[in-house]
């Protein structure tokens, strides 16, 4: 499966640090989108394959903090790093809070941002991965009968065939004929395995 | 002299003036001899020399008898030679025979002698009983004789004539002779006055009271002049010692504003100046009044020409004239002196001008310190404005470097490539300068506020002015969240001015107004700076705010010193930003916006108005 190449997006007020940014980036060989205010960001098309965010942290009308708690309550999970000409101590603490990849203060070395996009990219790529697992998991779940959803959340709590029939009023063989079903829906390969993936599902967001 | 009355002695005539010629008619020897007795006491009494001239029936011892009888002292008044008896007989006809000018002349004679001796004048007595109808023609030319020459003389004559032997027309005769007539009788008389005499008595008396009326009325007169003079000489007095303490005040006053007055007569060229001006042109008083070249050698010879012209012109149109001038004295100190002159037409219709000089140079001293002391304080305002900036610069220097920093890396990466990609990388080297040179921008304008202290002024468009500091307070604005608005009236005629003064008093307007705005959330905060023309030779900039705006008490007292509304603030920066302006010509005022927010405003002279 080839996954999209990735996009930084950058959002800055003054021009020539747009396009200054624009011109490093692609010359590492980075696909860029560019900004003037947090507004036009949001308001624009936001790239479908890996990215991360490059923010000035003073930007007219929102500022670049403000952004990110907007973006973390929107449940957009874009990695952020902090470009700033003046940053102090709380303004970077509050941002790497929040969960800021980076905090650069300008100017900065090439290879600093450069290596801050790619540890930033490799977690949107992890989360994505993570994601897209989760996912493939919940459509194998949806595919599971009632009756299999509920001897599978027996089983992977831990109890004996013997004691789901008992619980549920079935027979021992049906119980473990749903077993069967749910083990091979799941792709499960071992009991291990199922309650493994179980947990993913409960801590996954519905 | 013929006013000069003398007392007769005889009761019935009174005081008669000199030259009276009496006739006296008696009827006994005794009437005769008393009149006669009182008639010489009298005289004797008076300082007169008397001559008696007896003739019968009086003898000379009978006239002697009756006078010794008389008069107390007579026989000193005899001895001393007071008086005289003589026989009528013997005097009027020596030789048997009468010599009218022996006789007159005998009477002439005797009066210079008296009057040589010192006596006041002479009283005579003579008889004409010797007088008989042959003599009448001779009597009567005697009588026209003695007239004439007792005219204007100190002299009395008394005629003597016995009743009984005179006819009627001898009594008319005589009466009509004499001015006075007498007619004794049994010790009783009467007086017959001829009508001129009496008239000329008359008239002396009336003269008399008339003389002693004017008199009375003259002293009145002269009393009152005297109060008049004595009056006048109190005020005289009064007046000296007003002009004396007047005087004193106004040197007082000239000593105490360091102040001297000076008179110059235009036509006579003479001019007198007060001791002060004499020193403050650096002269000697005790070398007395300099004069006009000499005291314009001690002005500075860049300031003369000024100053004469200035004299010429207001001599010539004859008005005021007001003139500031230098003056270098003999030690080399320089003096900074103000002058000013009235004219003034004097009673000789001559042009004359009052005036006077005051010696300012403390008053400059004070003001050059005052102002180096502005341009201090306005230097200290800049430093504080820019230290409260300093982040906000740092953000605008950044700015360009970083971009000038990724675009130069951006180079290297093009270059790096295996096939090194050559337009990208010029690309970028040319945006690294464009970038570098805007950071070099930016710290060349901090620099020209921050280092500059003396004023420069030169013509300037102020629209480049306010663009060139707006760009040092974006990024302050933007931490503030404010917006920024221009709108700058393109074509602006230039202003004179100095660039550096006039960025800080736009700085100081935005930071004020960013300040102002600090506690407004529930809109948008915004600052407008605009430009446009005002009326003629004039430009107006005003800066809005949307903040909360100025109550009518604050936008009074905002360009005070140290008045301030906010809680940090020093108070500094409206107080001198008019000072800026007022020192350009210009005026600042703040006046509220609708609907929100406050416009502080200034206007500028454009460079062919006024000059600041």
């Amino acid at each position: 499966m080839t996954e999209p190449a990735p996009t930084v997006v950058v959002v800055d007020d003054d021009a020539a640090v747009r396009e200054a940014l624009q011109n490093l980036l692609n010359s590492a060989g980075l696909k860029v989108q560019l900004f003037g205010s947090v507004q036009e960001f949001l308001i624009g098309k936001r790239p479908n394959g890996p990215s991360c965010l490059v923010l000035d942290v003073r930007l007219p009308g929102q500022s670049g903090l403000d952004l990110q708690d907007e973006l973390a309550r929107a449940n957009i999970h874009l990695p952020v790093i902090f470009i700033t000409g003046h940053g102090d101590i709380p303004m970077s603490v509050r941002a790497m809070k929040a969960g800021a990849v980076e905090f650069l203060t300008k100017p900065f070395r090439d290879q600093e941002l450069l290596d801050a996009i790619q540890l930033a990219l490799q977690r949107d790529r992890a989360r994505r991965d993570q994601e897209q697992t989760v996912a493939a998991l919940q459509r194998d779940f949806e595919s599971l009968t009632p009756r299999e959803r509920e001897v599978m959340a027996h089983v992977v709590s831990g109890r004996l065939n013997k004691q789901i029939a008992a619980d549920l009023g079935l027979s021992e063989i049906t119980v473990k004929v749903h077993r069967g079903n749910a083990m091979r829906k799941m792709h499960a390969r071992s009991l291990a395995d199922l309650v493994r993936m179980a947990d993913r599902l409960s801590r996954a967001p519905t | 002299m013929a006013t000069t009355m003398r007392k007769t002695g005889i009761d019935i005539m009174g005081d008669m003036p000199w030259g009276t010629h009496v006739c006296l008619f008696y009827e006994t020897k005794r009437d005769l001899l008393d009149t006669l007795v009182a008639y010489f006491k009298a005289g004797l009494e008076a300082n007169e020399f008397c001559i008696w001239a007896v003739s019968e029936p009086v003898t000379v011892s009978d006239a002697r008898k009756a006078l010794r009888q008389g008069i107390p002292d007579f026989d000193k008044h005899l001895s001393a030679g007071d008086i005289e008896i003589l026989s009528g007989k013997d005097w009027y006809l020596k030789g048997k025979k009468f010599d009218l000018k022996r006789v007159t002349g005998g009477w002439s004679e005797k009066l210079q002698h008296a009057l040589a001796e010192g006596r006041d004048g002479m009283r005579v007595s003579g008889n004409a009983f010797w007088m008989k109808s042959k003599h009448r023609k001779e009597f009567s030319e005697y009588r026209h004789e003695l007239d004439q020459s007792l005219a204007g003389q100190p002299m009395l004559v008394l005629c003597t004539y016995p009743l009984a032997a005179s006819r009627a027309i001898d009594v008319l005769d005589m009466a009509r002779a004499h001015q006075i007539t007498i007619a004794g009788r049994n010790e009783s008389s009467e007086m017959v006055e001829t009508p001129e005499l009496k008239q000329a008595r008359q008239e002396i008396k009336k003269l008399n009271e008339e003389i002693e009326q004017r008199v009375i009325e003259r002293t009145k007169k002269l009393a009152v002049l005297n109060e008049d003079l004595r009056r006048q000489v109190a005020e005289y007095a009064r007046i000296e010692r007003e002009l004396r303490l007047s005087e004193m005040h106004s040197a007082e006053a000239r000593r105490l504003t360091g102040t001297s007055s000076w008179n110059w007569n235009i036509a006579t060229g003479q001019i007198r100046w007060s001791a002060e001006h004499i020193q403050i042109f650096g002269f000697d008083p005790r070398n007395g009044q300099p004069s006009f070249a000499r005291a314009m050698e001690n002005i500075h010879p860049e300031d003369r020409p000024e100053l004469q012209q200035a004299l010429q012109r207001a001599i010539s149109e004859k008005t005021d004239f007001n003139q500031s001038f230098r003056l270098v004295l003999p030690d080399g100190s320089l003096k900074y002196c103000h002058t000013l002159g009235r004219p003034h037409v004097n009673e000789r219709g001559e042009l004359e001008y009052f005036g006077a000089v005051r010696d300012v140079t403390e008053r400059r001293q004070a003001e050059e310190a005052l102002q180096n002391a502005q341009l201090e304080l306005a230097r200290a305002a800049r430093l504080t404005a820019m230290g409260e900036l300093a982040a906000s610069i740092a953000h605008e220097i950044n700015q360009p470097l970083a971009a000038a920093v990724s675009n130069a890396d951006a180079a290297l990466r093009w270059l790096a490539k295996d096939a090194p990609d050559l337009a990208r990388t010029r690309k970028s080297v040319e945006r690294t300068i464009r970038d570098a040179n805007r950071a070099s921008d930016v710290i060349k304008r901090i620099r020209a506020l921050l280092t500059k202290d003396k004023p420069e002024y030169a013509a300037l468009d102020i629209n480049e002015a306010i663009q060139e500091v707006l760009a040092l307070l974006r990024s302050m604005l933007r931490s503030h969240d404010v917006s920024l608005k221009t709108e700058l009236f393109h074509g602006l005629p230039p202003v004179r001015g100095d660039r550096i003064q006039l960025q800080q008093v736009v700085m100081n307007l935005v930071i004020n107004g960013v300040e102002a705005m600090a506690s407004v959330t529930d809109r948008s905060r915004e600052i407008v700076v605009k430009s446009w023309v005002a009326g003629a030779g004039g430009i107006v900039v005003p800066v809005e705010d949307t903040g909360q705006g100025l109550d009518p008490v604050a936008t009074e007292r905002i360009f005070d010193p140290f008045y301030t509304t906010k809680p940090s603030g020093m108070g500094m920066g409206l107080s001198i930003s008019r000072t800026i302006v007022e020192a350009h010509g210009g005026q600042m005022w703040a006046l509220p916006r609708a609907p929100h927010g406050t416009i502080v405003q200034f206007s500028l002279p454009t460079s062919g108005g006024k000059r600041p």
